[in-house]
């Protein structure tokens, strides 16, 4: 990363798996490469597998984790802050509304929000969150609450024809209502990728489309000048979204505001 | 880890904007990163592969060599992501002419082509180099811990 010039990493921590020792060592080597090479890092609190059904034990383990995991993280001078805040990301809310409600995705945020220390909150939603303003206002009002929405563009186009219409219909709608909320807005970009790698499923749904594919997302990004881009994933290897040798290893600054 | 990365082959390249965006991203190759802000960064989603190089990488992944098999109903993202193929990634690569974003400069790119593995063959010829590539002793990119 830091041959390569890459800012540095959201490490995705799933639910559910809190208890995983490996990961914990992980964290810990994340945070000391981090700090020996420069480069930055923060903790995405992954909440896909929750389900409001079997609700009852998801705060306390997620405070618990929070606590005893992840805030002693947060001291590293390479841990992610904004505004004087460690950052964490919350991600899933809207993403599988049969899954997770709106009244448990509340009660999430507001127990994260006011955990210690206090986190800059980028909240991870479903790239038509925007519609949720009539369709589910619910969900919307606790959109509504982040500092910083990051809508999950995966899926909704596939190639770069599909994604010209994404970016003209919803992303620059995105920006314009996130600017109108004073709420920061961090898109999602991915390379593509392929579900030929993924046990029991042959089908492709996505190409790379050697590069134009995500040069196209990057070009639409530039434009919007959006507060931070997360481009999904470093390592996703199974499903071909690996962003491992997509390195920013020659920089444009020039090409700021 | 992922921050001793081998240099791939050169044709692996690329381009890319970090700093760019919010205009305040002030990170160059050499300079560490100032994570005192989030405002103008390029940030990757960081999943974890390899955490356990030799040690039980079951977790995430199939054992190295093996063909991935079907998935299991209710299993969900752990299964998903029990057929990880990485060497494929190192070693079909595109290698693209120099282009030009209008006022950002040129940019090198070179992509791995990840889109091209279908049918059952080809995933045991990935499999394969996966074994080649564990016998001929060399680390897997994101062997961190086992470097620091």
């Amino acid at each position: 990363m830091q041959e390569n010039s890459i800012d540095g990493i959201l490490v995705q921590r799933f639910y559910g798996q809190f208890d995983d020792e490996s990961f914990l060592q992980l964290l810990d080597q994340i945070r000391t490469a981090a700090e020996k090479y420069g480069r930055s890092f923060a903790v995405e609190y992954d909440l896909s597998p929750i389900q409001s059904t079997d609700f009852s034990n998801v705060v306390p383990e997620l405070l618990d984790d929070y606590a005893n995991h992840i805030a002693p993280l947060m001291t590293s001078s390479a841990y992610l802050h904004q505004d004087g805040r460690p950052v964490l990301e919350l991600w899933g809310f809207g993403v599988d509304k049969k899954k997770l409600y709106a009244a448990d995705c509340a009660t999430i945020f507001h127990a994260m929000r006011s955990a210690n220390p206090n986190p800059y909150v980028v909240l991870g939603v479903q790239w038509d969150w925007a519609f949720d303003r009539t369709q589910d206002p619910d969900y919307y009002n606790v959109y509504l609450q982040a500092d910083v929405i990051q809508p999950w563009a995966v899926g909704p186009y596939n190639d770069p024809s599909s994604y010209e219409g994404f970016y003209q219909r919803t992303s620059i709608s995105d920006k314009a209502l996130t600017d109108q909320l004073g709420i920061k807005y961090a898109p999602s970009i991915t390379p593509g990728g392929s579900a030929s790698n993924r046990a029991g499923k042959g089908e492709p749904f996505g190409n790379r489309y050697n590069g134009t594919f995500f040069e196209a997302q990057l070009k639409h990004m530039l434009d919007l000048k959006p507060f931070f881009v997360f481009g999904a994933m470093f390592d996703e290897f199974p499903e071909s979204k690996s962003l491992r040798f997509f390195s920013p290893s020659l920089w444009f600054g020039k090409c700021g505001p | 880890m992922y921050l001793t990365a081998p240099k791939i082959e050169a044709a692996t390249f690329i381009f890319f904007a970090g700093a760019i965006i919010g205009g305040a991203a002030q990170t160059t190759s050499s300079n560490a990163v100032d994570a005192s802000h989030l405002e103008g960064k390029v940030l990757f989603g960081y999943q974890g592969f390899f955490r356990r190089p030799g040690q039980g990488n079951d977790h995430w992944m199939i054992k190295y060599g093996e063909v991935p098999g079907p998935s299991t109903p209710g299993d969900g993202k752990r299964n998903s992501q029990a057929s990880l193929l990485p060497k494929f990634e190192a070693t079909d690569v595109e290698i693209s002419p120099i282009r030009h974003i209008p006022g950002c400069g040129a940019i090198s790119r070179r992509m791995p082509l990840h889109h091209q593995l279908h049918s059952p063959r080809q995933l045991q010829s990935q499999a394969l180099r996966i074994q080649l590539y564990r016998r001929g002793g060399h680390p897997f990119p994101m062997d961190a811990g086992e470097q620091h």
